[in-house]
């Protein structure tokens, strides 16, 4: 599930599901969709609370990336320990800019 | 083979099975029951009932009135209250144990000041009241609140037949959908190699796939008149029969390339010896613009039989494990790398390595690194080399079926999460 809060021109895109698995990646999908066909451009997305993704979650992440494309930026913030590993394993941490924080993230945006 | 699943159409919606009413006319709610011992009492009930045209049957007493309603289907009952014998309140629970099959509406004639008695009746199962003598239009009234209720009660009873129904047939879809996979799985399996040697090199792997289809696919193929073997174990993004259906058209793509051998027109060397280019191949075809439809993580490789020389490109699986016998040790290849099918830019990087007599490549899956313990620890790939660098006396049989029982005790669970598969292939001594 997506929690989502307009911070200016950014978009703070928070997940609240420990996994974002094979399960939950349609309506992460879904979720991330709707906000970029809704005008969001700059978002931040927020995987403080994420403990474990795999590879359908990470799929839906880059397919975010993919609608967005050249229209505006999509960031990472709040990554824990396994999860920067998948984006290391994968070379997606050189394709990603991610952030420590949602506020380093928001205000690096804004 | 059996004729194909007939799924006709889509499931039944739900909006159809709670909506779909019954037509009020069309259903009997059968006759009014009423029992009394008092034949004058019985005999003006029966009269009121009949002019307003419904169907009668009458008892005297209790006894008689459980026997009717036993063989005939009655769903309306007007009771006295106080009778010789069996009581109305007696009589109230008795219906109530015993008449199981069908709601029957009780409406009891008594004395509405009679509080006492009110409260019994509603506690032994009555619905309503009727004061004694009725007034014509108040039985009125009442009978067609008592039928209001038997004809909601038939309309759920229709419904849950109707959902036993469409249950029913979902069950029977699933155990063929169910079946079909079983099979595919069957037949990926077949498609796995036969471990062999194939002079120079030979090779093992295990395979124990999760509870679902799973997207694990590896193979080692020689091209023919050459001296050249390439390898690869390919995990597709996700489970079930998407998945399982690209890493079959992979197999079949990459396998096939290999075994039928020679180079493309214009090529100076067959693509497939040159791991790079078969990951920009692959990812070429199976990116999508403005989207992620289907990915792939591999290890792709080639090794001279001879000389035990080869490169290989990793493109997002966990990196392959050497094992070095002269040396003793064993070591990572590499640390991952950009996987195919997601971004059209990826640039995919080759791996040079050397395979001296006795020592073994071993690629997996990231099943087995993210295998969970009972208590959510992950097995890791340290493990994986330890007991690499522990089996470095044993054949490359028994090394395999060592890893599969470390996994499973490592598990100790009934299935594994994620498909757990490995390939291992050792230069041998000989061409």
């Amino acid at each position: 599930m997506i929690d989502s809060e307009a911070r200016g021109g950014v978009t703070l895109a928070r997940l609240t599901d420990k996994r974002l698995d094979a399960a939950a990646a349609p309506g992460f999908k879904t979720g991330i969709s709707a906000l970029i066909e809704g005008g969001a451009d700059r978002i931040v997305l927020d995987l403080t609370a994420v403990s474990f993704v795999d590879s359908s979650g990470l799929g839906a992440i880059v397919s975010a990336l993919k609608q967005l494309g050249s229209r505006g930026d999509l960031v990472l913030a709040g990554l824990q320990p396994p999860v920067r590993k998948l984006l290391q394993l994968t070379r997606l941490d050189r394709v990603f800019k991610t952030y420590d924080t949602a506020e380093d993230a928001v205000a690096a945006l804004g | 083979m059996g004729p194909p699943p007939a799924f006709h159409g889509s499931p039944p919606m739900q909006s159809d099975i709670l909506s779909h009413g019954i037509d009020d006319e069309a259903i009997d709610l059968g006759p009014v029951l009423i029992v009394d011992d008092d034949p004058l009492s019985r005999r003006l009930l029966e009269v009121a009932l009949a002019s307003l045209d419904y169907e009668v049957m009458v008892a005297e007493n209790g006894a008689e009135a459980l026997e009717l309603l036993k063989r005939h289907p009655i769903g309306l009952v007007l009771t006295d209250w106080v009778m010789p014998e069996m009581g109305g309140a007696e009589l109230c629970r008795r219906i109530r144990e015993t008449v199981t099959d069908r709601y029957v509406v009780i409406v009891v004639l008594t004395a509405r000041t009679n509080r006492e008695a009110l409260i019994e009746a509603l506690e032994t199962g009555a619905n309503d009241f009727l004061s004694k003598p009725p007034d014509l239009e108040e039985l009125q009234a009442r009978l067609s609140a008592g039928r209001r209720i038997q004809r909601l009660e038939r309309q759920l009873e229709a419904r849950n037949r109707r959902v036993a129904a469409v249950h029913a047939e979902l069950a029977q879809a699933y155990e063929r959908i169910e079946s079909d996979l079983k099979m595919a799985d069957r037949t990926l399996r077949r498609q796995l190699p036969a471990p062999g040697d194939l002079g120079g090199v030979r090779f093992a792997w295990l395979f124990e796939p999760s509870a679902h289809l799973g997207g694990d696919i590896f193979d080692v193929a020689v091209s023919p008149g050459g001296d050249l073997a390439a390898f690869y174990h390919i995990d597709v993004a996700g489970h079930g029969v998407p998945a399982a259906l690209t890493s079959s058209t992979l197999q079949s793509l990459l396998s096939g390339a290999v075994k039928r051998g020679g180079a493309r027109r214009g090529e100076s060397a067959p693509w497939y010896s040159r791991p790079i280019l078969v990951a920009d191949e692959l990812n070429r075809r199976y990116c999508r613009p403005g989207e992620v439809d289907g990915y792939f993580t591999m290890l792709y490789g080639v090794v001279d039989r001879r000389t035990g020389r080869g490169e290989l490109t990793n493109a997002g699986h966990p990196p392959p494990l050497i094992w070095r016998a002269s040396e003793g040790r064993w070591e990572r290849l590499g640390d991952g790398g950009m996987p195919v099918g997601l971004l059209e830019d990826a640039a995919f990087e080759v791996l040079s390595f050397e395979l001296k007599p006795g020592d073994r490549l071993v690629l997996h899956s990231d099943g087995i690194d993210e295998c969970a313990s009972a208590g959510g620890e992950a097995f890791g790939d340290e493990r994986l080399g330890e007991a690499l660098a522990g089996a470095a006396g044993d054949s490359l049989d028994d090394f395999v079926a060592s890893i599969a029982v470390l996994l499973r005790q490592w598990r100790a669970a009934p299935s594994f999460e994620d498909d757990v598969s490995l390939l291992v292939i050792e230069k041998t001594g000989r061409d």
